[in-house]
């Protein structure tokens, strides 16, 4: 199942869609106050502002009053005129010193009725009596003009107050200016009035602070945005205020931007139409940190708030959004439960309307598909005629035991001997009643140990048994019992016996198919020994073991050539002549050096590999035969081939094709089938050899005796000759008994029109008993052991060399085996 | 001070025939007169408080009239010099006489005269000779408000106009003069024309000044400079 983005989850996008949409009315909401409550603070602050020009001006007026009083009393004093009158500085200079020492002024001057500065306190009275030029021309204009003057500004870097009244004597002789200083204490005292700051610039080359109450590093960061224009917000030093321009000598309140270019020139340059004094600024500010306090505490509550509701509102969204996709994941839990083949689980009928339609269309569509498989896998895993599992069924259940850990599993595989005959003999219904008699056999034994029995084909079954070692034993016991006695079957007496091949998961084998191929070779080695039961040898692990990379192997083999055929000579035992032999597989290892057939051919059988092997073998064996052709020594070639060769259809044609490109005679190359290899499924392989036969292709039966096929079954086949099991000749010296079998098979064989092979002729005395009972060739290690195609020339060669007396020479043309 | 004018003035229709035919007939050594009205430049307003005497040109003025000058009064009533303008030859000798009830301290700082004179109810004070020529300010150190002015010429031909801006200068001997205003809204006297005099004539002059000045007289009442603010 391909799950997209996170942020494509219904979950999340409700979440978002819910917090974002609140989140968007509160920041509306924060935005609306904020600008609401700046506006209201900006307005108290500008409020706050011109309150405090007003009480500044009162202040400043009252000062003046106070001063103009002081100045015009000092002027009217008696003896101060007396000493204007004089006309002499120096006494003008004393008497003005005088009069400032007695009103404390900071600043007293005399100035003529033409603007000459007689008589300055400032001077003393050492120095130089030259009058100068008053040094505020437009001060003394506005006296003029109107009788008295008054103005604040800066003078020698201190703020001043000056005023400017006449002297009269009794008319207006001069005039005197008198000057006071203000203080700091005066300008704190305007701050704790007002919680104003106050900062009084001058230009005069530009701005400069007189005084302030401000500190002094930031005084200066002020002067610095005292530029072209001045803003009524201003951050100096980190710190906000709001503030009001006041222009001391225009009655305008700087409210707003100001631009101050049009403010006039310096003094000096100042044109008197303008009738300003001077460029005379106080800057009042509001620091807005203190009356923003309450809004800055109103706005973090409403953030804390915000984020609260905002919190609140993403957990209600995820709970909400919950409610929906809990019960959707819950469905796509069934969901990828049906796909694994879970039916089981019953769904929950989610609370949400449309959700709880869905989970009964899935609920329908789980019992559907449930129904289904269950059909499904009873055509799949079960066997029609007894109602138990088929293999399929039984892999499938064997897997799922073995799935699940810590468990003992045990696997026993049953084969019912000789079933072949019954069937034959007895017909085929009567063998399906036999099948189906053992299938309700081994449910009965087996129901109550709670294992698992099955079909696996023909006349095998198999049975599972789940941590069950003792009861293995039970079973067996049962099993032995049941096969001492005869069962009635139709109404007829049988005795039916069976080999039972066993082996343990996980010792033998973790898998299904490893298990059944351990008890599969159990059985046979029980079919083998003719005992009831043998168990998987765990010896003969290691050789399956390497089945695995042998196949890898073999492959290569046949592809490098690895491969090789060595032939063991048929000797005929009338005239000592050898036209024939066996040609025997033999693979040299380059790492493993020699391995012996008995290791691969059965794994080449259980992997199909054999087929390929066998063409390998029969193309080989042509090209050899053609080989020996060449080198003057033709002979036959006889080929081992297995059942499987035998079902393989195209086989025939195989044949047809190595012969043809070898260019050797049909006849040269004869076919060996173990008996066992006709017996099953002989319809086709009767096909096979029918074809062979007509192609004139020579057919021998190999390892008879070894099976239980009877002459009668073989004379059937289009086989021209018998191979004697071993384990018949080897004895066939010393064993009368044994003698009396192969005489009389000779006899039989010969009777049916047979040449009779004796394999595994080891001494002389054999060969001498063989040729006595009249069987046609020998092969064995007495005349000699497989030998390489090279050797096998030499030895040849050898023999006609040397025992040309012995027997009548060899005749070249081949008796013909049909 | 008024007695002069009346005395001058009395017989001035006679004079005045008189005066038109000596021009017309025989130049005689006789005494010549002038007529003056000052108006404000620009302005239809009469102008009080005017003095206006003659210089003679090139030489010294001759003295028609004998010699001994009569004592001029100036008086302080209700807390005012009366009059407010006094012209006078120099070398003529004033009084201070006090009608109020307070005492005063007159007092001048103009060089043409000090005066340092307190004045007492019911004492005589002493006389002042304004020997000098020149403007003198009269102010009293007890009551700042008082504005008195003495204006002291070198000239036996002087006059004052009155409310309606109208003064006469008569009894003017033949010659040539400088006539000179003064007022005390004007920095300084001034020189306004030349004046020919010949035999008995009357001339009528209309003169217009420009008063520079602020009237220097303080707003009736208890005005005080700090009172009107700064």
């Amino acid at each position: 199942m391909k799950i997209g983005p996170w942020w494509r989850s219904l979950r999340v996008r409700m979440a978002l869609m819910l917090a974002g949409l609140l989140s968007l009315v509160l920041i509306l909401v924060v935005v609306l106050v904020t600008f609401t409550d700046l506006r209201i603070y900006e307005q108290q602050a500008a409020r706050e502002l011109h309150s405090g020009e007003l009480v500044f001006r009162r202040l400043l007026e009252q000062n003046m009053r106070q001063l103009t009083q002081s100045a015009v009393i000092l002027a009217a004093d008696y003896g101060f005129r007396t000493a204007v009158a004089s006309q002499d500085p120096l006494t003008i200079q004393s008497a003005l010193i005088n009069q400032a020492q007695r009103s404390g002024a900071s600043l007293l001057l005399f100035t003529d009725l033409q603007g000459q500065v007689i008589a300055d306190t400032r001077r003393g009275l050492e120095g130089p009596m030259t009058p100068t030029r008053f040094p505020l021309p437009l001060l003394l204009e506005q006296a003029r003009q109107k009788g008295r003057a008054a103005v604040i500004t800066g003078m020698q870097g201190q703020l001043m107050r000056l005023v400017m009244v006449p002297v009269k004597s009794p008319v207006t002789v001069g005039w005197v200016t008198l000057g006071m200083a203000v203080d700091h204490r005066a300008l704190a005292e305007f701050k704790s009035l007002t919680h104003l700051e106050m900062s009084f610039v001058q230009r005069e080359q530009g701005w400069q602070m007189v005084a302030s109450t401000l500190q002094p590093g930031i005084q200066q960061d002020l002067l610095g945005q005292v530029q072209d224009w001045w803003l009524p917000r201003q951050t100096v030093q980190g710190v906000a205020y709001q503030s009001r321009l006041l222009d001391l000598n225009v009655d305008q309140p700087a409210w707003s931007v100001t631009d101050l270019r049009a403010l006039p020139q310096p003094l000096v340059e100042a044109s008197p139409a303008h009738n300003r004094l001077s460029t005379n600024l106080v800057i009042l500010q509001r620091p807005l940190d203190e009356l923003l306090a309450p809004f800055r505490a109103l706005q973090s509550v409403l953030w804390w708030l915000g984020l609260l509701i905002m919190m609140l509102s993403l957990l209600a969204s995820v709970y909400l959004a919950r409610l929906v996709t809990r019960p959707i994941h819950r469905l796509v839990d069934l969901a990828s439960r049906i796909r694994d083949g879970d039916y089981q689980h019953q769904i929950e009928r989610p609370g949400t309307t449309e959700l709880a339609v869905l989970a009964d269309g899935l609920s329908h569509m789980q019992t559907a598909i449930a129904d289904r498989e269950g059909k499904i896998l009873d055509l799949l895993y079960n066997d029609p005629l007894t109602g138990l599992l088929n293999r399929a069924g039984f892999s499938h259940t064997l897997e799922q035991a073995l799935s699940r850990p810590y468990q003992d599993v045990v696997v026993v595989l049953l084969n019912i001997d000789r079933f072949q005959q019954i069937n034959d003999t007895l017909g085929h219904r009567f063998g399906d009643q036999v099948l189906q008699g053992m299938a309700q056999a081994l449910t009965r034994m087996i129901n109550p140990l709670k294992g698992q029995v099955a079909r696996l084909g023909g006349d095998e079954f198999g049975i599972m048994l789940v941590n069950g070692r003792g009861q293995l034993e039970k079973l067996l016991d049962e099993l032995t019992r049941s096969f001492d006695q005869q069962q009635m079957i139709s109404e007829k007496l049988v005795d039916v016996r069976a080999s039972l091949g066993i082996a343990h998961a996980p010792v033998h084998g973790g898998s299904a198919e490893l298990l059944l191929t351990c008890a599969d070779e159990a059985m046979y080695e029980a079919k083998g020994s003719k005992s009831l039961v043998a168990e998987y040898h765990p010896g003969k692990q290691q050789f399956r073991e390497e089945h695995l990379s042998l196949l890898g192997d073999l492959r290569r083999a046949v592809e490098h050539n690895e491969l090789m055929l060595y032939y063991q000579p048929k000797v005929n035992l009338r005239d000592d002549s050898v036209t024939q032999a066996e040609a025997l597989i033999r693979w040299q290892h380059p790492e493993r050096g020699f391995i012996s057939p008995i290791a691969f051919i059965p794994y080449a059988e259980q992997t199909g590999y054999i087929r390929e092997l066998t063409r390998w073998i029969i193309c080989r064996g042509c090209a050899d035969a053609a080989l020996m052709n060449a080198a003057g020594k033709p002979m036959r070639v006889s080929i081992n081939i297995s059942t499987h060769d035998l079902l393989d259809p195209t086989l025939v044609v195989c044949v047809e094709q190595c012969i043809k490109d070898a260019g050797i005679e049909v006849g040269q190359l004869c076919l060996e089938i173990t008996e066992s290899g006709v017996m099953d499924d002989s319809g086709r392989a009767l096909d096979t050899l029918n074809q062979l036969h007509q192609l004139g292709v020579p057919l021998a039966i190999d390892d008879y005796g070894s099976g239980y096929s009877s002459l009668a079954y073989v004379r059937q086949l289009p086989v021209t000759e018998l191979k004697i099991d071993q384990m018949y000749i080897r004895q066939v010296a010393e064993s009368s008994n044994d003698a009396m079998i192969v005489h009389s098979t000779i006899e039989l064989a010969h009777s049916l029109g047979f040449k009779v092979v004796a394999e595994g002729v080891e001494t002389d005395a054999v060969r001498q008993v063989l040729d006595r009972l009249g069987c046609d060739y020998g092969q064995g290690y007495f005349f000699s052991k497989p030998l390489a195609l090279d050797d096998l020339l030499r030895w040849l060669g050898a023999r006609e060399a040397g025992a040309p007396s012995e027997k009548a020479p060899a005749s070249t043309s081949e008796p013909p085996c049909s | 001070m008024h007695k002069p004018h009346f005395e001058l003035n009395w017989p001035l229709s006679l004079q005045h025939i008189a005066l038109l035919l000596s021009v017309t007939l025989t130049p005689v050594c006789q005494a010549g007169s002038l007529q003056i009205s000052v108006q404000e430049w620009g302005k239809a307003q009469a102008v009080p408080d005017a003095v206006l005497y003659l210089m003679p040109v090139g030489r010294p003025a001759a003295p028609l009239k004998p010699v001994r000058l009569p004592e001029v009064e100036i008086d302080q009533q209700q807390r005012q010099f009366v009059p407010y303008v006094t012209v006078l030859q120099t070398g003529t000798v004033a009084r201070f006489p006090n009608s109020d009830r307070t005492q005063h301290h007159v007092y001048s700082f103009s060089p043409a005269k000090r005066i340092d004179q307190k004045l007492y109810r019911g004492r005589a004070s002493k006389p002042v000779m304004f020997d000098q020529p020149g403007v003198v300010v009269l102010g009293c150190n007890i009551h700042d408000w008082m504005l008195g002015y003495v204006v002291v010429v070198d000239s036996a031909w002087f006059a004052q106009t009155n409310s309606k801006g109208e003064a006469r200068i008569s009894e003017i001997a033949e010659g040539n003069y400088d006539l000179m205003a003064w007022h005390p809204r004007l920095p300084e006297a001034t020189r306004i024309q030349t004046i020919s005099i010949k035999g008995n004539a009357l001339q009528t002059l209309k003169i217009p000044l420009r008063l520079e000045l602020p009237d220097p007289r303080p707003l009736p009442g208890l005005s005080h400079p700090a009172a009107a603010g700064y």
